[in-house]
């Protein structure tokens, strides 16, 4: 095999087409992300469809505690939607820092939905044996824990190359991490309904 | 829309972003493996942990995953990622250069890279890693079939080495075509000079030999008995193999998913301006339907994966019926993956052949768009078509005509495609060069797979011919006949752009013809023989069939001795042959990746055409672009 030549320089990418990529990667993401909750949708249906030895909900399971899911969808709401006003407001002036504050809100709030989650998931009061409706949804927010968990991490990520001046936000990298935590959002509120009402 | 080009000479000292395979890769994978089977220990303790099979799966589980997650991040995949996260510095030009290789030899062969044409480089190792490791496979099993009854391997082991056999060709298939030529040639067929995601394209690769080992060493494990297929509920009864097979393929399937998501980017981000989509290669076009495909299809993979590890590890029972869970959820999950999958191996294949036959024959494709919607065709109709693996495993019979009419509709698009080929064909001066053998042999080949699908769409036929030898051989003629063919027609022509090396000819044409008569007398044979009621997957046979199995092992072993010597024309010819000069176009190919140079260099066009036409003028004899006579302009852009 013959080596490769020196290139006399680098080439670096337009950083328009590298913004387009960047949201037309993440929005087919979120297409993947889709088929991955319609599986779960789909397992969910016709498990209680099929009910089979009638242990899709057997004797003595109930939905999760109300209380706590509807704090937990509150959390996920209110992050989505204070990373959406940081989104918008950083689009309508590219150059000032008021989103930072945003930012920093949100990820406090994302955070603490995580966390809430995850105490929601130990305190269901289930256990993977009591028939598949405990099944499907125990592992249907172990799933959300795990998509709450990306989008902190996006937000830290966002943080620190702002605050540390290493690499600014720019409107794409914030409107791909809204419109995630809206999809986030948006599958947690259906699996809400679903566990909570259709049972 | 074209701005300026962002060029620079690399200043000194990059930082070390990736680190080589022997470094740090499989040290930090083996820890990986070390500490997962730890922690795995302890959440056994804890009560978490299943006991219907021969062990802890959840410390196997664990062991794999982390391994996997060590070797990553020993190869320097998370080091941009946690540089991110704590407000590293981002990547300078020369962090750039080193990534992309330059100056490196070839060792960058054995590291991350973010060069689209070193990953498919090593592609093409791995990709014919497997296929021999798989070719091995089949060989033990043909060898294991001379006799009717079992000689040297148990029932038990025969499973798991059809099993092996299945999922290692399946895990080659998958990438066979994308990984080494799609990965290569997309970005410099749409002009640009990388694709649009270079680290998560080097992700997509490195996810595949952790995996592919992973499976290898489910064999220490007890194996698993469910075939490729891994139907529940044996796969929940399966002993720890089983859990090697979870993991890899759910490696595999991130892997595919990730690799759609970076081509579609790749193709509608950063194409030259100019480049309509109406002007695409062929092969482009084929790797991009295929990408919708993987990136829809494999989530689904990867969410009845885990529920498969949710019942193997935690006591659930989503395909246990005892406990609410039934296994035609698996069969539904696995199977609106399964079969866009099959596509996912065959349609690249189109695109390629599409791409080889204008060459050959000296014409203009004919009918370009009509491809181009057939192969649309195919892969849309490829979601619709699932339940027909079903049939006899009991879906509602309602649902069967559905099923079976919109199966028989994919042998439209199909047919489309094999009716632009024959146009193209016509009259002709065909030049029988070796890749255009192995472009009519994909045809005739295809044909035979194809129809024998559309008898097995049939499902009355399906009642009777379902789970027998002649679904294996009608399998084989479409993937091994098909896109195997493709494979090595393909890398035929386009190994001298690779490497700069070129196959021998004249032994190029007796290897293409010993293949060719021992595939098909070995599938023509396992295609009768299947007709006649041999069962696949089961050791023993009626003695009556004897006779056609011996015949079927020994033109295998004809065909594995021609692929052997396949592989060895390569190794010759890139260590004896001398290379070809830098302009060399030996096909007289229009294709603009001919119009470079050979090696390509490293960002592929010092300017980027911008002037367009279909790469299949030869009418005309007017190349798809011409680099370096153009305006300066950057890779990407906003098509015009």
């Amino acid at each position: 095999m013959t080596a490769l030549p020196q290139s006399p320089a680098i080439h670096e990418p337009d950083p328009v087409v590298r913004s387009h990529s960047l949201i037309l990667g993440s929005r087919l993401m979120l297409g993947a992300n889709l088929t991955a909750q319609l599986s779960f949708l789909f397992a969910y249906l016709y498990l209680r469809a099929n009910n089979n030895n009638g242990m899709w909900h057997p004797d003595g399971v109930g939905p999760p505690p109300i209380g706590l899911a509807v704090t937990v969808l509150v959390l996920q709401v209110a992050a989505f939607a204070i990373v959406w006003a940081a989104s918008s407001a950083l689009n309508r002036q590219p150059v000032a820092s008021g989103f930072v504050r945003m930012l920093e809100l949100g990820l406090i709030v994302g955070v603490a939905c995580l966390a809430f989650r995850l105490f929601q998931i130990t305190h269901l009061g289930w256990t993977p044996d009591q028939g598949t409706y405990v099944d499907v949804s125990i592992l249907w927010f172990f799933f959300l824990a795990a998509e709450v968990f990306i989008g902190v991490l996006w937000l830290v990520k966002l943080l620190s190359g702002q605050v540390r001046r290493t690499v600014p936000v720019t409107v794409a990298d914030l409107r791909s991490a809204a419109e995630y935590w809206a999809f986030v959002t948006v599958v947690s509120l259906g699996v809400f309904l679903l566990v909570q009402y259709v049972t | 829309m074209v701005d300026a080009v962002a060029v620079s000479n690399p200043p000194a000292a990059p930082r070390q972003l990736s680190r080589t395979l022997h470094q740090w890769g499989l040290l930090l994978g083996v820890i990986g493996a070390v500490l997962g089977f730890l922690l795995g220990y302890f959440l056994g303790g804890l009560g978490f942990d299943d006991t219907n099979s021969n062990g802890s799966n959840i410390q196997i589980l664990l062991a794999y995953s982390l391994s996997a997650v060590g070797f990553l991040a020993g190869m320097g995949f998370f080091n941009r990622l946690i540089g991110s996260l704590v407000g590293q510095r981002p990547p300078t030009l020369a962090d750039e250069a080193y990534l992309h290789g330059e100056g490196a030899g070839l060792s960058r062969y054995f590291r991350l890279t973010v060069d689209h044409k070193v990953i498919g480089m090593q592609y093409v190792v791995m990709i014919l890693f497997f296929l021999f490791a798989g070719g091995l496979g089949a060989m033990l099993i043909r060898g294991e079939l001379l006799s009717p009854q079992p000689s040297y391997v148990t029932a038990e082991s025969y499973l798991t080495l059809v099993g092996l056999h299945s999922v290692i060709m399946i895990f080659m298939a998958s990438a066979a075509i994308i990984g080494p030529l799609g990965n290569y040639f997309v970005p410099i067929m749409i002009g640009a000079r990388n694709m649009a995601f270079p680290r998560l394209e080097a992700l997509t690769f490195w996810l595949l030999p952790p995996a592919g080992l992973i499976l290898l060493s489910s064999v220490f494990l007890g194996g698993f008995p469910t075939g490729w297929t891994g139907y529940a509920p044996l796969a929940d009864q399966a002993v720890l193999g089983m859990d090697a097979y979870l993991v890899a393929f759910g490696l595999i399937g991130l892997s595919i998913m990730l690799s759609g998501l970076n081509m579609i980017t790749t193709v509608i981000t950063m194409r030259a301006p100019g480049l309509r989509f109406t002007k695409l290669p062929m092969f482009v076009w084929g790797v991009f339907i295929t990408s919708w495909l993987g990136l829809l299809a494999a989530p689904v993979l990867a969410s009845v994966i885990l529920m498969e590890v949710f019942d193997r590890t935690f006591h659930a029972t989503l395909f246990v019926p005892a406990g609410g869970g039934t296994p035609y959820l698996w069969e539904n999950l696995f199977w609106f993956f399964g079969h866009p999958e099959v596509y996912i191996f065959i349609i690249p294949a189109f695109g390629l052949i599409m791409e080889m036959l204008p060459v050959f024959t000296r014409r203009p494709l004919w009918g370009y768009r009509v491809a181009v919607g057939g192969m649309l065709g195919v892969g849309v109709l490829s979601f619709f078509v699932w339940q027909h693996h079903l049939f006899v495993s009991g879906i509602a019979p309602a649902l069967r005509p559905f099923y079976m009419f919109s199966t028989e509709a994919i042998s439209v698009p199909t047919g489309i495609i094999f009716l632009v080929a024959l146009g193209t064909l016509w009259r002709a001066r065909t030049r029988f060069t070796v890749p255009m053998l192995f472009v009519g042999a994909f045809l005739f080949n295809f044909l035979i797979g194809g129809l024998t699908g559309v008898f097995l769409s049939d499902v009355p036929a399906d009642f009777s011919l379902h789970a027998s030898y002649f679904v294996q051989a009608h399998f084989h003629y479409t993937i091994m006949g098909g896109e195997v063919f493709a494979l090595v027609g393909g890398l035929t022509y386009y190994l001298p752009k690779m490497t700069g090396r070129q196959l021998n000819a004249r032994a190029g044409r007796r290897q293409f013809w010993v293949m060719f008569i021992a595939f098909n007398s070995t599938f023509l044979c396992l295609l009768a023989v299947g007709m006649l009621g041999m069962t696949r997957r089961v050791i023993s046979y009626q003695p009556e069939l004897q006779g056609l199995n011996i015949a079927a092992s020994i033109s295998a072993f004809v065909l594995g001795a021609s692929m052997l010597f396949w592989l060895g024309m390569i190794v010759w010819s890139l260590i004896l042959r001398p290379a070809l000069a830098t302009q060399k176009n030996p096909w007289e190919s229009l294709g603009i990746e001919w119009q470079i140079p050979t090696p390509v260099p490293t960002y592929n066009f010092d300017t980027v055409p911008v002037t367009w036409s279909l790469p299949y003028e030869y009418d005309t004899g007017q190349p798809a672009a011409i680099p370096g006579r153009t305006q300066p302009a950057l890779a990407g852009g906003t098509p015009t």
